[in-house]
C-alpha cells in the first residue's frame, strides 16, 4: 500500500532547477534510499518531504492527504515525521534524556509516560547508562544512536534520514548500517534515507532510488538495480561498470569500433547511437585467444590480493576495466584476449 | 514497541501557527521603527524652509566654512580616535588574552567597567583632572616641576581625541579579546614547529588571525567617535571648535535650521556605508572560519621576567579611563570645591543631600533611566533575536533588506535621530512626545545594531539543523526559537541584553532632544547640571549610576548563568 | 534708583504696542485658588538657576500642597527652541514660562502663544514700564552680566575695571566667557556690549584666547575653580551665591556700563492648567517669592518691598546698559553670525 507519494515534484531556486518533476511511491513500512552524487537533488527531496521547503510544482501526498503543493505546505512541525540529520543536531544544552524526551514533551504527554518511553528507547539503542550525560560527552557513534532514539521515540509517521552515517569513521559506519536496518526491522516506519554511499544503500534499503541532476534515473530493489541498471549513470554509480558506446546495427548488436558486441536482450534502436554496460568482473580475460575474444593490451595492473585490477585497451584504443582472478598469468608483452559475454552486456541509456 | 502499542503517540503542533504573523509583524515593526525617523530626516535634508525640494542645503554645507570645517574636524577626530583606540587596545587585548600576565582577569573586568562609563561623564571627570589651570594633574605638575605651562590641556583637539579614545578603546578590546580567546593553539604551534620565534608567531599568525575582529572593533570606534555628542559638547566648545554633532545641535538653537542639520548628517551616513562596505570587502576575501572552530585551547605566552613590569604598565593604562577619572569624581562628590585641596575643611556631604533629598529630578531620573534601560534591553534583545533569526535563515533579498534596516541606525548621530524621532512622533497618528515611549523607541533604534550584530554572529555559529530537528519533532518556529535557539544563543543573548542596557544608560544625544520634565533620564540630568557647573552633584549621580549599572549587569549574568550543566559550544 | 531702572526698561514699553488698552489685572481670588487646586499641577519652564527654580517650586507647593509644580529647567535658548519645537508640533506642554531672554517674549507674544495675565500686585507695586501694559509678560527677575575675578589669583588693585581693560595682553589666555548661542543672558549682554562698547571690542576680545563655555552660570564656576582667573561675562547672581558660600570671587561693574538682563514671566495661551498657571504666575511676583529669588537666587527684583542682602552693590549705584529686547529679537541672527565669525564656535 502506498504511504508516501511524490507527484511531479519540482523545486527551483530562481532559474536553477534543482528537482525536476520526480514521481515516487513508497509503501507503508518501506525503507527507501535516495542515492546519488552531491547536487543530484536527493537532499532537496528530503527537505521537501520534511516541509522545510515548499515545492515549485507537484505534490507530496502522505496517506492520501496532500502535505505540500506550491503555495500551500504544511509546516514541518505538523507532519508527524522525524528526521535524523547529518550533524545529528543534538541540542548541546540538554541531557541525552532531555534530547530524547523533547518530542514527547511537545506532545504534552504525562511525565511518567515520557520517562517510560524514553527509558525503553534508550535501552533499544543501548544508551540507558548515558541518559544524564550531555551530547558533547558522547562519542560519535553514541551521538548517532541518540539521534536515532530521539527520532524514533515519537513514533513518527515517516522517518527521514539525511546522510546519517557520513560523519562516522569507516568501521563505525559499517556497524551503524546494520543498526539502522535492525531498528527499521524492529519498528517498521516508512523511512526515506538519503545517502551518497552505495554500500549504505545496498545494506539498508528495500527500495533504492538513484538520482542524478534533479531526476530519478532508476528505482528498484538493490539486486534489481545492480543486475539491470537502466542507464550508464546508474551502472557506474552503483557498483561500477564499463560503458561502451557505439552505433546500433540492430536491436541486439552494437558497433563500438574495435568490434561489434552482441547483447542477449534487445534494447537498441537500429541506426542510432547506443551504449552497453558490463561490470568489471564480468569481463573475462585470458592469456590465449578463444572464440569471439577480442585482443587487448594491459595498460596497468594492480594486485589487490583476492583480485587483480586491470586497465585494458582494445585495438582502437577504447579503454576497459576488468577484475581478474589473482592467479591470471599475463604475458610479458601484455597482450591478452577479452571476452564480453552477451548475457552480461546490457543495453543502457548513455 | 510498535506504532499501535501504548495507544500510540499523538501528533504535535495541532494549534494555530502564529509564527508567520509574529515574524512578519516584527519585520514590519523594524521597518517602521527605522524608516519613520530616517524618512523625516531625508525629507528635511532635501527641502527648503518652505518645504520645496532643493539641494541648497548641501550646497550651503560645502560653501559655508562654519559648516564645512566641523565636517573635516569630525573626520580627523574619528580617524585619530580609531587609530589611537586600536593601537592602545591591541597590545592590551593580547596581554590579557594570550599571556600569563598577573591580574589579567581583573584587567578584563576593569576594561568592561570603562565601557560602562558614559563618555560624557568621562569627559567631565577629565575636565577636573586636566583643565589647563584648575586641573588636578596640571596643578600637581606645576607644583612638582615648577613649570608655568600646563602639562596637558584637555580643552584641545588632542584632548578630545584622548578622552573619546579612553571610552571607545574598550569596544576594540572586547571584540579583540573574544577573538584571541578562540584562536586555537595548534595554528600557532604549526608556526612554532617551522622554527618561528615567539614574536614572529604573534605578529605573523596570531594578530592576522584576529584581524577581522580588530577591524570590526576599530570600525565601531570610528563610528562612535563620529556620532558622539556629549564629549565634544563638553570639551570642543571651550577649545573653540565644533564637531558635526555639536554643530548640528547648535543648528537647532533659535532660529532652528532643521533642514541644514539633516543635510549635515548625510555625509556621516555615507562615510558609515563606505566603511561597512570596505569592512565586508576586506573580510570577505579570506577564510577566517578558524576563529570559533574546534582545536586545541589557546596556550598562554610566558612573560617571564617581564610579568610584573607589564602588569604595572597595563594598570597604568587602565588608570586613564578608570582610576583617575573615578578618583576625580569621588573627590568632587565630597568636596565643596571640586578642584580644591583635599582636606577636611573642603569636605561636605551637601552634594549627596542635594542629589538624593532636595533635587526633585533625581528620583524620577533614576527610575526613568532604569525602567527604560530594562525595557529597551528586553524588547531590543527580542527584536534583535527575531531579526537576526530572519536574516540568518533567509538568504534572499528580504533578509538583506532587514539586515540593512537593523544596521542603519549605526550611521545616524543620536542628535539627528533624536530630531527624526521628534518629527515622527510629534505629529499624527502616534503622538508620543512627552512620554517615556518616545525615549524607548529612540533607545531601541539606537541600540538595536549592537545587539543585532552580536546575535547575528551567534546565529552564524549555530547549525540550522539544531532548529530543524526541533521543528520536525513538532515545535513551531516560535517555540523552537524560544526552547532551542535562544538557550543555545544564551551567551550572545545576555551579551546583547547587557550591550543595550549599558548603551541606554549612557545615551545622551537623542535623550537630550526628546526628554521633557517628567521623562528626564540621568544622562540629561548630568548634562543639565554640567551647564550649571554643578560638578559635585554630577559626581554623585555618575558614581551611583555606574554602581547601579554594574549591579544590574552582574545580576543578569548571574541569574542566567546559574543553571546547571555544561554548555559546550554547538558543533 | 527708580529712574535708572525705568531708563533701562524703557525699551520694553516701547516694544509693546503703546496704543493698546491697559489689560485688566487679576487678583488671587478664592475661586482662582479652587480652580487651580482642581487642576492639581502645572508645568513651569524656566531658565533660572536649577536650585532657585526648585526652591520656588517647593515654596509654592508649601503654600498650595494640592498643586504640584513640574519644573523644567533649561538654558534660555534651549528652552526657546524646545517650546518652538513643541508648538510647531502642537504640543502644549508648558503652562507658564520664565526666560532670561526678554526677546523670546516679543516673539511669543507676536506668535500669539501668550495669554494676557497681569497680576494685580504687579500692576499696583511694580514700576510702570517694567511690565507689558497688555499683561503678556512681567519682569519676574532681573540680573546683570558682570566681569568677575578670582580673588586668590588676582589682587583687587590689578583687577580689570572696564571692558576695554580686558584687552590688556596680561589677560591673554586668562579669561572665560559664556556663549550667546546657548545663553539668553549672554545673547542680551553681547548685544548691549556690541552696541555700547563696540563690536570691535568683541573682535579684539576673541583674539585674547578666551575659553568658551555654554551657559552663563558656568564662567563664575570656572573662575572659582581657578581654571581662568577672570570672566568676561557671566551671571551676577552666581557670583553672589558663590560669595555667600565663601568662594574667592568678586564682581566688577565695568565703567562702560553693566549689561542688564530682565527675565520676564508669562502664561501660555494654550496652557493645559490655566488656573494653576495664573496662580503660580501671580505668586511668583509676591514679596515672598521675590525675596526668595533675591536671597536664594541672587536675583535683582522690581518689587519695592524686597530687601537687598548686605554686601551686594545696590542697582542704584551701578551704571546699567539699556535692555532692548525688541532689537535683540530683530538682530539675533546677525549677533550670532558675528559672534561665530569672531570666536569660531
Amino acid at each position: 500500500m502506498t504511504h508516501l507519494r511524490l507527484e511531479g515534484l519540482s523545486k527551483s531556486f530562481g532559474s536553477t532547477t534543482v528537482l525536476d518533476a520526480i514521481d515516487l511511491s513508497v509503501g507503508q513500512g518501506q525503507l527507501v534510499c535516495l542515492l546519488g552524487p552531491s547536487g543530484c537533488g536527493k537532499t532537496t527531496t528530503l527537505r521537501l518531504i520534511a516541509g522545510f521547503m515548499e515545492p515549485s510544482a507537484g505534490r507530496i501526498v502522505v496517506g492520501g492527504r496532500t502535505l505540500s503543493e506550491p503555495g500551500n505546505a504544511l509546516p514541518p512541525e505538523r507532519r508527524g515525521m522525524s528526521m535524523i540529520f547529518q550533524s545529528y543536531a543534538l541540542w548541546p544544552h540538554m541531557t541525552i534524556f532531555d534530547n530524547v524526551a523533547y518530542g514527547l514533551a511537545l506532545r504534552k504527554m504525562p511525565r511518567a509516560d515520557i520517562a517510560t518511553r524514553v527509558g525503553r528507547i534508550l535501552e533499544a539503542v543501548k544508551l540507558s547508562h548515558l541518559a544524564e550525560r550531555y551530547p558533547a560527552e558522547l562519542s560519535g557513534g553514541q551521538q548517532q544512536r541518540v539521534a536515532l532514539a530521539r527520532a524514533l521515540v515519537v513514533e513518527p509517521e515517516i522517518l527521514l534520514l539525511d546522510e546519517p552515517l557520513s560523519n562516522l569513521d569507516a568501521a563505525l559506519r559499517e556497524e551503524m548500517r546494520f543498526e539502522v536496518r535492525r531498528l527499521h526491522d524492529a519498528f517498521r516506519y516508512t523511512t526515506v534515507y538519503v545517502t551518497h554511499d552505495q554500500a549504505e544503500a545496498m545494506t539498508t534499503a528495500d527500495l533504492i532510488v538513484v538520482m542524478n541532476q534533479g531526476r530519478i534515473e532508476q528505482a528498484g530493489g538493490p539486486e534489481e538495480i545492480y543486475a539491470r541498471p537502466r542507464s550508464a549513470f546508474v551502472a557506474t554509480f552503483l557498483g561500477g561498470a564499463n560503458i561502451l558506446s557505439g552505433m546500433a546495427r540492430d536491436a541486439q548488436h552494437l558497433d563500438i569500433g574495435a568490434a561489434t558486441l552482441r547483447c542477449a536482450e534487445a534494447g537498441f534502436a537500429p541506426g542510432a547511437r547506443g551504449a552497453i554496460s558490463i561490470r568489471f568482473h564480468e569481463v573475462a580475460v585470458a592469456a590465449s585467444s578463444a572464440d569471439g575474444a577480442l585482443p587487448a593490451r594491459v595498460q596497468r595492473q594492480t594486485f589487490l590480493g583476492s583480485t587483480r585490477d586491470l586497465v585494458l585497451a582494445l585495438a582502437d584504443g577504447t579503454q576497459l576495466r576488468a577484475t581478474a582472478p589473482p592467479d591470471l598469468a599475463i604475458p610479458g608483452d601484455g597482450n591478452v584476449f577479452v571476452t564480453l559475454p552477451p548475457t552480461r552486456c546490457r543495453p543502457v541509456v548513455a | 514497541m510498535s506504532t499501535t502499542g501504548q495507544g500510540g503517540v499523538q501528533r504535535a503542533g495541532a494549534g494555530m501557527d502564529l509564527s508567520g504573523p509574529v515574524l512578519a509583524a516584527s519585520a514590519l515593526f523594524l521597518a517602521g521603527l527605522i524608516c519613520l525617523p530616517i524618512g523625516w530626516i531625508a525629507a528635511f535634508a532635501f527641502t527648503d524652509r518652505a518645504g520645496a525640494p532643493t539641494l541648497g542645503n548641501f550646497r550651503l554645507l560645502l560653501d559655508d566654512p562654519t559648516l564645512f570645517e566641523p565636517l573635516m574636524t569630525t573626520l580627523g577626530l574619528s580617524c585619530s580616535v580609531a587609530v589611537f583606540a586600536a593601537l592602545s587596545a591591541t597590545p592590551l587585548a593580547w596581554l590579557v588574552a594570550r599571556t600569563d600576565m598577573p591580574g589579567r582577569r581583573v584587567a578584563r573586568v576593569l576594561m568592561t567597567a570603562s565601557f560602562v562609563t558614559p563618555p560624557f561623564l568621562g569627559a567631565i571627570a577629565w575636565e577636573i583632572l586636566a583643565a589647563p589651570n584648575s586641573g588636578v594633574l596640571n596643578r600637581l605638575w606645576r607644583d612638582l616641576s615648577g613649570a608655568e605651562d600646563a602639562l596637558f590641556d584637555i580643552y584641545s583637539f588632542p584632548g578630545l581625541v584622548f578622552v573619546i579614545s579612553c571610552y571607545t578603546a574598550p569596544y576594540v578590546f572586547v571584540v579583540l579579546t573574544n577573538a584571541l580567546d578562540r584562536i586555537p593553539a595548534d595554528l600557532e604551534d604549526a608556526a612554532g614547529i617551522l622554527g618561528a620565534p615567539r614574536w614572529r608567531i604573534v605578529v605573523g599568525i596570531t594578530l592576522p588571525l584576529a584581524l577581522p575582529a580588530l577591524l570590526a572593533g576599530t570600525a565601531v570606534a570610528f563610528l562612535q567617535a563620529m556620532t558622539l555628542f556629549g564629549s565634544p559638547a563638553i570639551l570642543a566648545i571651550p577649545a573653540g571648535f565644533h564637531t558635526v554633532t555639536t554643530k548640528i545641535y547648535s543648528l537647532f538653537q533659535f532660529p532652528p535650521k532643521p533642514q541644514i542639520a539633516a543635510a549635515a548628517a548625510l555625509p556621516l551616513l555615507l562615510v558609515t556605508i563606505a566603511l561597512l562596505w570596505l569592512q565586508s570587502r576586506i573580510l570577505g576575501r579570506r577564510g577566517y572560519a578558524v576563529v570559533g572552530g574546534k582545536g586545541a585551547a589557546p596556550r598562554l605566552v610566558r612573560l617571564g621576567a617581564w610579568r610584573w613590569p607589564v602588569f604595572v604598565l597595563v594598570f597604568a593604562v587602565l588608570a586613564l579611563p578608570l582610576f583617575l577619572p573615578y578618583m576625580a569624581l569621588l573627590k568632587a562628590a565630597i568636596s565643596r570645591l571640586p578642584a580644591g585641596p583635599f582636606d577636611p575643611a573642603n569636605m561636605t556631604l551637601a552634594h549627596f543631600s542635594f542629589v538624593f533629598l532636595e533635587f526633585s529630578q533625581t528620583r524620577h531620573a533614576f527610575a526613568n533611566t532604569f525602567v527604560l534601560a530594562l525595557a529597551t534591553a528586553t524588547a531590543g534583545t527580542l527584536l534583535a533575536l527575531v531579526v537576526a533569526y530572519l536574516v540568518a535563515r533567509r538568504t534572499d533579498l528580504s533578509g538583506r533588506a532587514l539586515e540593512f534596516l537593523a544596521m542603519a541606525p549605526i550611521a545616524i548621530p543620536g542628535v539627528v535621530l533624536g530630531v527624526g524621532l521628534f518629527l515622527a512622533y510629534t505629529r499624527g497618528p502616534v503622538v508620543l512626545y512627552g512620554t517615556l515611549w518616545i525615549l524607548f523607541l529612540a533607545f531601541l533604534t539606537i541600540e538595536l545594531p549592537a545587539a543585532f550584530q552580536q546575535l547575528r554572529a551567534s546565529f552564524r555559529g549555530l547549525h540550522p539543523e539544531l532548529e530543524e530537528a526541533s521543528r520536525i519533532l513538532g515545535a513551531g518556529r516560535l517555540e523552537t526559537l524560544w526552547r532551542i535557539t535562544a538557550p543555545l544563543l544564551k551567551s550572545g543573548v545576555i551579551a546583547g541584553w547587557c550591550l543595550i542596557f549599558i548603551g541606554t544608560v549612557r545615551e545622551l544625544s537623542a535623550a537630550v532632544m526628546l526628554s521633557s520634565s517628567t521623562t528626564k533620564v540621568l544622562s540629561v540630568v548630568i548634562f543639565d547640571l554640567n551647564e550649571g557647573g554643578n560638578l559635585g552633584a554630577i559626581a554623585v549621580i555618575g558614581v551611583a549610576m555606574l554602581l547601579l549599572t554594574f549591579a544590574v549587569v552582574g545580576f543578569a549574568n548571574w541569574i542566567t548563568g546559574a543553571g546547571g550543566g555544561p554548555r559546550p559550544q554547538p558543533a | 534708583m527708580k529712574t535708572i531702572i525705568l531708563a533701562a526698561l524703557a525699551a520694553l514699553t516701547l516694544g509693546a504696542d503703546g496704543a493698546s488698552a491697559q489689560a485688566p489685572a487679576y487678583k488671587v481670588t478664592p475661586e482662582l485658588e479652587a480652580a487651580a487646586k482642581r487642576e492639581g499641577k502645572l508645568v513651569y519652564y524656566t531658565s533660572i538657576d536649577l536650585k532657585v527654580a526648585e526652591d520656588l517650586a517647593k515654596a509654592f507647593e508649601r503654600r498650595y500642597p494640592e498643586i504640584k509644580v513640574h519644573v523644567e529647567r533649561n538654558g534660555a535658548e534651549r528652552q526657546f527652541s524646545k517650546i518652538g519645537q513643541e508648538y510647531s508640533s502642537r504640543i502644549f506642554n508648558v503652562d507658564t514660562v520664565n526666560s532670561s531672554d526678554a526677546a523670546h517674549f516679543i516673539f511669543w507674544k507676536r506668535e500669539g502663544w501668550l495669554a494676557p495675565a497681569l497680576p494685580e500686585e504687579v500692576q499696583r507695586l511694580y514700576p510702570a514700564g517694567s511690565f507689558d501694559p497688555e499683561g503678556f509678560h512681567a519682569p519676574m527677575r532681573a540680573s546683570t552680566s558682570v566681569i568677575a575675578y578670582n580673588t586668590n589669583l588676582v589682587p583687587a588693585a590689578e583687577a580689570p575695571r572696564s571692558f576695554r581693560d580686558l584687552l590688556d595682553p596680561k589677560w591673554r589666555g586668562k579669561m572665560v566667557k559664556a556663549h550667546p548661542g546657548y545663553s539668553g543672558t549672554i545673547l542680551t549682554a553681547t548685544y548691549q556690549i556690541g552696541r555700547d562698547v563696540g563690536w570691535d571690542f568683541l573682535e579684539k576680545l576673541a583674539g585674547q584666547q578666551v575659553m568658551q563655555v555654554q551657559s552663563s552660570t558656568e564662567p563664575p564656576r570656572k573662575v572659582i575653580a581657578g581654571e581662568r582667573p577672570v570672566m568676561a561675562d557671566g551671571n551676577e547672581y552666581v557670583v553672589f551665591l558663590e560669595q555667600a558660600r565663601g568662594a574667592p570671587i568678586a564682581a566688577v561693574y565695568p565703567t562702560e556700563g553693566t549689561p542688564m538682563i530682565i527675565g520676564p514671566s508669562g502664561v501660555m495661551k494654550n496652557a493645559r492648567n490655566p488656573n494653576a498657571a495664573r496662580l503660580f504666575h501671580a505668586w511668583s511676583f509676591s514679596l515672598e517669592a521675590q525675596q526668595l529669588a533675591v536671597d536664594v537666587g541672587g536675583m535683582r527684583s522690581f518689587h519695592p518691598g524686597v530687601k537687598e542682602p548686605a554686601g551686594r552693590k545696590p542697582l542704584s549705584e551701578i551704571k546699567l546698559m539699556k535692555d532692548d529686547p525688541v532689537a535683540v529679537e530683530k538682530e539675533v541672527e546677525q549677533i550670532k553670525a558675528r559672534y561665530l565669525r569672531f570666536f569660531k564656535t
